[in-house]
């Protein structure tokens, strides 16, 4: 269910990103968000309940978002949540690398809302034309 | 090499390692004046690492109540707008004369609304600086703490030629890019 309604994972480390974040898809229009501090609690809550949407960042302590994206891509239930990577991790070779590890789009900190938003819709209609 | 070049190289490796040193040292002292939280008696790096942890805390704690008190003023902004919705509605009982007057003036509340409710979701946007700075402070110690380590190694081992030329390039360069080549990137890589 990739629409306004759509359930989003905000995963981070500093809570004050995750409010951030979580006021910026609120204003977008994305009502329904929770939050997790790393991978390792990111993972635990995407194989208890279901998402539509990731939003991660890369460096967390317990668990990258990048190792959390690979854990993500190779669990069979979980391996179709879009994934979006929004880190302050600019080099060329972070992007390469989560490419390859299949994220679906990469936006450096800090952003605007309607530069996240962009991405979202991007992804939403990259995943709608593969359905 | 003769004993005597042999010396003049040992000599110049010596004072490029105090130089080194002494750079390091200064530059931690620098960062360690930046936050009275570090103790100026801080002897190593990973020490100073962990009081950069405080430092990054306490700029969340300021964060979050700036956010807090950006979320009432976007919570306000909603509400205004709902008021002013309301006030719209009345516009049929308002005469004639005057509902063009009204009018303007519910527009010109809207807008103001919408401008501050705009401007604030920027302010969220600066708040994130913090996030970002307290991430490259860890980074600009842990490449300094590498550097550390390398002159030590070398002053304990002498394994001059290669250490030495780690030690000089501690922060290690990467090819930084733009939002713009990321997204360029990810058009290529993904079709996006």
């Amino acid at each position: 269910m990739l629409d306004n309604n759509m359930k989003i994972l905000v995963v981070d480390d500093f809570s004050t990103m995750r409010r951030i974040i979580k006021n910026i898809l609120r204003e977008i229009g994305y009502h329904n968000v929770e939050e997790a501090e790393d991978g390792a609690k990111a993972l635990e809550k995407l194989k208890l309940t279901p998402f539509d949407f990731v939003v991660t960042d890369w460096n967390m302590p317990n668990m990258p978002g990048i190792e959390l994206l690979k854990e993500i891509r190779k669990d069979p239930e979980l391996k179709a949540i879009p994934v979006l990577m929004v880190t302050a991790e600019s080099q060329k070779e972070n992007v390469v690398q989560a490419v390859e590890a299949g994220v679906n789009n990469y936006i450096v900190k800090p952003f605007t809302a309607t530069a996240l938003k962009e991405r979202i819709d991007l992804i939403i209609e990259k995943v709608r034309a593969h359905e | 090499m003769s004993d005597k070049d042999w010396n003049a190289v040992l000599t110049r490796i010596r004072n490029e390692l105090s130089d080194l040193a002494h750079y390091v040292d200064n530059a931690r002292k620098g960062i360690e004046s930046l936050e009275t939280t570090v103790k100026l008696s801080t002897e190593k790096f990973p020490e100073a690492s962990r009081n950069l942890s405080s430092i990054t805390g306490d700029l969340e704690t300021a964060a979050n109540s700036i956010i807090t008190i950006l979320e009432g003023m976007i919570g306000d902004a909603d509400k205004a707008q709902r008021l002013i919705s309301e006030l719209a509605s009345y516009n049929a009982a308002i005469p004639g004369d005057r509902r063009a007057r009204f009018d303007a003036l519910i527009k010109e509340l809207d807008a103001l609304n919408s401008g501050g409710k705009a401007a604030t979701m920027d302010m969220f946007t600066f708040v994130s600086f913090h996030d970002l700075s307290g991430q490259k402070l860890k980074k600009v110690m842990d490449s300094l703490a590498t550097v550390e380590t390398k002159i030590a190694e070398l002053a304990q081992g002498f394994g001059f030629d290669e250490g030495a030329a780690q030690a000089k390039t501690g922060v290690h360069e990467h090819s930084k890019v733009s939002q713009d080549a990321i997204d360029m990137l990810l058009k290529q890589k993904l079709g996006q």
